[in-house]
């Protein structure tokens, strides 16, 4: 309890833990899947995604305004009582551990095809685990410090390579300009909302944060953010590889790393590429195990979190491991995850928040019969 | 104490990370490895392969300061397999080292292979992520390892710079286009484009008595000059250094379709904007007239040439109108340039005469791009300008471009050439005194 008061997140700390939880997919495969979804269009798909995002966290942020100095399991407590609280934070959980586990096996995988070619899969996911750990060990706190100091210099290396691929930019490569048709890209764009999946961790930190009141404008920056990155990282991918060709690269963004050369001396540049990402991958990991184990201990009112941490990275590695392949990997995050993940992220929350202002109400008129009553 | 337990295991968590990420499974020393500088590809027995590597041999190109020996720059291993990745293994079994293919800058297919497709081997190149996107890629008129094994670069010692700037080579001379891998690639997949590469063979002139022979056997328009009017391997020309890059090889889809010599490739330099700073010289609009000493005296006709340095002024536009089902293409081009030389009395500098100039080379260029455009509908049917792109800007859906198949439309389209010329400047002199005004045509 003593130390759970110590803690206290800025709004640009917060901010950036976000953007990294959000952002870390740009580097991995976000652009690809979206091109698979919106083809040509796949830029006007993500400022889609985006924009309904932020409409929808506008409204639920409304709503969650009268229980701004709990969590989300706070209100589920609120709405369903203890068992309430249980099921919500293992919801909660699981959600987190699969994303987890299936980003580590996939950062793992990149790192083999890009990098460590013939270093076995066990020790680059070992390694990522002992990073996670060590991350998580540290604590929320040290966490969103760490993410306010990377974010900037991480946002300005991700830039660098977007502006370095201008010189091949091709306007006619996202024509046709509505790609599949307005039809397809809204109907694509429910399942895509996934990517925003790590705005539940925001219903986490608020009672962390210096300024409670602060987790709306702190989650809309961070969704504007977000989409810009999206936008613009999706957009000149889809300007440099034209659809259907933009389907094909395994790593979108290293893959226009790659090509770029400026000269004879600005080449080879995807060195930057992998500190970005691995920077990127090491903080997205270990706020991730964090919330995991926040999650758990938090579901069943344990004292302490760092006990969790040793059991639940093993459970991630051995679960990381058991993917045959990489493109087993993939179909488990976007065969089932995104598929499904939204309805974790903005139905549950929603629904939380809703049946714990009816409840509220119910006990307000409760009482005030009773004091009529009386 | 529990404080000082916890920032141990984090400095032995630390620790472990940092020895890790020095990857001691994929260390592998530079001198470990043999880097491939060019990969021959042609086509072997039995649907195999026979594939080239020429390898740099770091210790003669140099140490240090010192320079090393050219000729040792290189050796040539030569190999039948059915797969890239196959000879690879089996050139792994007699050297010492390990083939890389990171610093490789030229992969060179031979036409033969590329007349039935290169999918295939331009998909493997892609995928294995050792080769560059910016590799370089070209067509070898004859075999690629005869080229590999002719081509003796005399002025560099580095062969991957030889190759880097031979390659890059289009943007002084125009005689042949930009050919990298990925983008090779781009266009082959493309909906409104078709790829091209360039054209490269061995000059193997040894005695100045051929040109005549070769001069013969080129193609050259009356009207126009002789430079630029071959392909590669046939250029009068007499080198220690055999290789030769002039002209472009032309696909539809994976496979090649023909060849453009150097003048066209210029052409298509300039219709798609690639055009760097080239010498281009066009006859003399007037007819000169040369005064003929000795016993002979009098005059007769002289063949006049003007030199200018031409690049681009702006980016070539392309406007494409669709009228009854069939494309009009309409391209602008604006260049602009300076005088290098003329060999008349004429001032082309100044005033009416510089007009006449401008006039008259933009009229020279607008036929032969025109002429260029023609052969690319007519002769390859294949659309290496990209002149789709506008045409697939005007649509909003998918499925409707693809099932417009403009590469069918463009066999019937027509072409409107506009090409602009201005010349900016007239060298280091503002005009030229003839001597025969000075001094009277027969003194």
């Amino acid at each position: 309890m003593q130390m759970k008061q110590k803690i206290k997140i800025g709004n640009f700390e917060a901010l950036c833990l976000l953007i990294n939880m959000f952002c870390s997919k740009l580097i991995l495969d976000f652009p690809r899947y979206v091109s698979e979804d919106g083809g040509t269009a796949s830029w006007l798909l993500v400022l889609l995604i985006s924009i309904v995002v932020f409409v929808v966290f506008t409204f639920l942020a409304r709503i969650y305004k009268k229980f701004s100095d709990k969590d989300i399991l706070d209100v589920a407590k609120l709405a369903f009582g203890e068992p309430g609280k249980i099921i919500a934070g293992l919801l909660f959980m699981l959600q987190f551990l699969y994303l987890v586990t299936i980003v580590v096996r996939e950062f793992a995988e990149d790192i083999k095809v890009i990098s460590l070619t013939t270093t076995p899969i066990s020790i680059i996911i070992s390694l990522f685990c002992i990073g996670m750990l060590t991350g998580a060990f540290l604590g929320i706190e040290t966490l969103c410090r760490i993410n306010a100091l990377a974010v900037p210099v991480l946002s300005a290396a991700f830039i660098f390579i977007l502006l370095l691929s201008i010189p091949r930019f091709d306007s006619s490569k996202i024509a046709p300009w509505l790609g599949p048709g307005p039809a397809v890209l809204i109907k694509k764009a429910i399942p895509n909302i996934s990517a925003y999946s790590e705005l539940t961790t925001l219903l986490f930190i608020i009672p962390y944060l210096n300024d409670k009141g602060n987790y709306v404008s702190i989650g809309k920056y961070a969704i504007l953010a977000s989409g810009f990155f999206f936008t613009v990282g999706t957009l000149t991918y889809t300007l440099v590889y034209q659809y259907p060709m933009s389907t094909e690269f395994f790593l979108p963004l290293y893959q226009l790393a790659r090509s770029i050369a400026i000269g004879r001396f600005l080449s080879r540049i995807e060195a930057i590429f992998i500190l970005v990402w691995a920077s990127s991958a090491f903080l997205y990991l270990s706020s991730g195990l964090y919330f995991v184990t926040y999650m758990f201990k938090k579901s069943f009112g344990l004292q302490t979190r760092k006990p969790l941490l040793i059991p639940f990275t093993i459970l991630i590695f051995s679960i990381a491991m058991i993917p045959e392949n990489l493109y087993s990997a993939l179909r488990l995050e976007m065969g089932y995850y995104r598929n499904y993940a939204w309805i974790i992220t903005i139905i549950v929350p929603l629904f939380l928040v809703t049946a714990a202002s009816v409840r509220a109400k119910i006990e307000r008129r409760n009482k005030s019969d009773e004091a009529k009553s009386q | 104490m529990k404080r000082k337990v916890n920032k141990s295991v984090l400095f032995i968590m630390v620790i472990l990370i940092v020895f890790s990420m020095s990857g001691c499974f994929d260390s592998i020393e530079a001198d470990e490895m043999a880097f491939v500088v060019s990969l021959g590809i042609d086509k072997g027995s039995s649907g195999n392969l026979i594939l080239t590597f020429l390898v740099a041999v770091p210790i003669s190109i140099g140490v240090g300061g010192e320079i090393g020996e050219v000729e040792k720059s290189t050796t040539i291993i030569t190999v039948e397999a059915p797969t890239i990745n196959g000879a690879v293994s089996i050139v792994n079994t007699l050297l010492s080292k390990r083939i890389s293919f990171s610093h490789a800058k030229l992969v060179l297919i031979s036409k033969e292979l590329a007349q039935e497709g290169v999918e295939k081997y331009i998909n493997a190149l892609i995928r294995f992520r050792e080769f560059r996107p910016t590799m370089f890629i070209a067509i070898s008129r004859d075999k690629a390892e005869e080229f590999l094994k002719a081509v003796k670069p005399v002025l560099e010692i580095n062969p991957a710079k030889f190759f880097e700037m031979f390659m890059v080579s289009y943007k002084h001379t125009g005689y042949s286009p930009r050919s990298e891998l990925e983008t090779f690639y781009l266009k082959m997949e493309c909906t409104c484009n078709q790829p091209v590469a360039a054209l490269l063979d061995i000059n193997d002139v040894s005695d100045s008595s051929e040109f005549e022979r070769i001069l013969s056997e080129a193609e050259i328009d009356e009207d126009s000059t002789i430079e630029g009017d071959y392909k590669a391997g046939e250029i009068p020309i007499i080198s220690d250094t055999k290789s030769s890059n002039m002209g472009l090889a032309v696909f539809r889809g994976d496979k090649m379709v023909g060849e453009m010599d150097g003048r066209e490739a210029l052409s298509y330099l300039m219709v798609t904007g690639d055009l760097g700073l080239v010498y281009y010289s066009l006859p003399d609009p007037e007819e000169g007239r040369k005064y003929m000493p000795g016993d002979f005296t009098g005059t007769e006709i002289e063949k006049n040439y003007i030199s200018l340095r031409l690049g681009m002024a702006r980016k070539p536009s392309i406007k494409v109108k669709i009228k009854d089902d069939r494309p009009i293409i309409s391209g602008s081009v604006f260049l602009e340039g300076d005088i290098l030389s003329v060999d008349s009395d004429q001032d082309y500098s100044v005033g009416e005469e510089l007009t006449k100039l401008e006039n008259y080379a933009s009229e020279h260029i607008r036929k032969n791009i025109y002429e260029f455009l023609v052969k690319t509908r007519d002769e390859f049917k294949s659309d290496i300008c990209a002149t789709g792109k506008p045409v697939k800007k005007t649509f909003l859906y998918w499925d409707d471009w693809v099932a417009f198949k403009w590469m069918d439309k463009y066999e019937k389209a027509e072409f409107n050439v506009d090409v602009k010329v201005l010349i900016r400047r007239s060298g280091i002199m503002t005009k030229n005194i003839p001597m025969s005004l000075l001094k009277g045509k027969d003194k």
